[in-house]
């Protein structure tokens, strides 16, 4: 009788016996400073305060939240590959977050310049799923997706892309905005105003191919350096000196192509910077530099 | 055009710049960086001793003669030259106002890359699946 009274009072005081200064952590205190430092965007902390609550209350029903909360924390961290790791954990557990774990997955790789895996995970959930809300977000991911992955906006991309966004069924048409893109879009394949080829005609007279594309200082700089060049190596074979006469010329051909392929090239840049002026009314469509793999190509922000 | 001019141009020099003009058309393959570096003395002379001299006064980035080396390497010594030689006369002109704009070393400067420059006709070969989780 005396040991149990005794033990009782031992159980009665034990948070008492963890002392004045210290604190007992419960599951409910961990999750919520986790998700205030998500929300403040301390996303290293968050990450790490997430995992401490798996670790700690496995038991807890809100793991699976906490689990999604650390890939939606590693992504925004910029964290991709570890992010699509995480997602690619809860996909394979099943539950509520999985349906948001894969678009976010998809988006994961296609940060990482992985453009290939981010359409199959896609793809992976238009044959799993038969919610037609999510079939509609994931062919207008898909349409992103495939401007993502296009160097150029040319006719065949863009064909793609209205094909993509035609399979939105009407009931989420107008919340997608489908036919807003798809109106763009043919804004946007109308776009291109200056013709490569004619732009790399001109070019034969230096300077004529940037002038036509209104890049007038490239256009001068291209005359008087091409000029310059031809007359130097006039002069020097006309003075009997063949071996400066053709380093000048080897020189100078350079300079004359280089002519030649800038005003094409600026052409097609004319062109490029158009569509995605258009197509910027609707998504957030920037040019970007991917530097690991030396990708130079579109990034498409929409909210989905 | 004086008589020797013309015989420079009919007579025995014309093989030379067929051969150089064939030469130019001849497509190369991409090398590495190594290679790169090797095959164009050039730009290795002009990184290693003129350009710490110099200072860094190029507006774009990468420099002119990255860009140069890179071009090479990317798309071999004809192409590269060609590609090098647009971007010098390019540098610092209508590009400054049409390209975006990057933070290199605290400088704004003008993004420029040689997939800037070969995009509507270099398609970079896919990226291996093998980073999948």
């Amino acid at each position: 009788m005396k040991i149990s009274a005794v033990l009782v009072l031992l159980f009665w005081a034990w948070p008492a016996a963890a002392g004045p200064g210290q604190l007992v952590i419960t599951a409910d205190m961990q999750f919520s400073y986790a998700m205030q430092c998500l929300d403040k965007k301390q996303l290293t902390t968050a990450v790490a305060e997430f995992r401490r609550f798996v670790h700690f209350f496995p038991d807890d029903p809100r793991v699976p939240e906490a689990e999604f909360k650390t890939g939606l924390a590693l992504f925004h961290d910029s964290r991709f590959r570890e992010a699509a790791r995480q997602f690619d954990l809860i996909i394979r557990k099943g539950g509520k977050q999985a349906t948001a774990s894969f678009f976010l997955q998809s988006r994961a790789f296609a940060a990482q310049g992985n453009t290939g895996y981010a359409q199959i995970i896609l793809q992976n959930l238009l044959t799993l799923t038969n919610d037609q809300n999510v079939r509609d977000r994931a062919h207008l991911a898909l349409a992103r997706l495939k401007a993502k992955t296009s160097g150029t906006l040319g006719p065949e991309v863009l064909n793609q892309i209205s094909q993509e966004l035609d399979t939105i069924s009407p009931a989420n048409a107008r919340a997608l905005k489908k036919q807003e893109a798809l109106e763009l879009i043919d804004r946007a394949k109308a776009a291109p105003d200056k013709t490569p080829a004619l732009a790399g005609a001109l070019a034969l007279i230096p300077g004529a191919g940037f002038a036509y594309c209104h890049r007038y200082k490239d256009a001068l700089v291209a005359f008087g350096l091409n000029t310059g060049f031809l007359l130097g190596a006039y002069t020097a074979f006309d003075d009997g000196n063949p071996a400066l006469g053709a380093v000048i010329s080897f020189v100078g051909s350079g300079f004359y192509m280089g002519n030649v392929y800038g005003s094409i090239s600026a052409a097609h840049k004319r062109n490029q910077a158009r569509q995605i002026k258009l197509l910027n009314q609707m998504f957030d469509l920037e040019l970007r530099i991917d530097p690991e793999n030396s990708l130079y190509g579109f990034s498409l922000h929409h909210p989905f | 055009m004086s008589p020797r001019h013309k015989t420079i141009l009919k007579g025995k020099y014309l093989p030379a710049v067929i051969l150089v003009l064939i030469f130019l058309a001849a497509p190369v393959p991409a090398i590495s960086e190594d290679t790169a570096r090797k095959v164009n003395p050039f730009v290795r002379f002009y990184q290693d001793h003129i350009s710490p001299v110099d200072g860094d006064r190029c507006p774009m980035h990468p420099s002119c003669s990255e860009y140069a080396r890179q071009a090479i390497q990317k798309h071999g010594p004809v192409l590269g030259w060609i590609m090098a030689c647009d971007r010098l006369i390019r540098c610092g002109r209508d590009e400054v106002r049409l390209a975006p704009i990057r933070m290199v070393n605290t400088q704004p400067h003008t993004l420029d890359p040689v997939a800037a420059n070969d995009f509507w006709w270099f398609t970079p070969p896919a990226k291996p699946l093998e980073d999948q989780p």
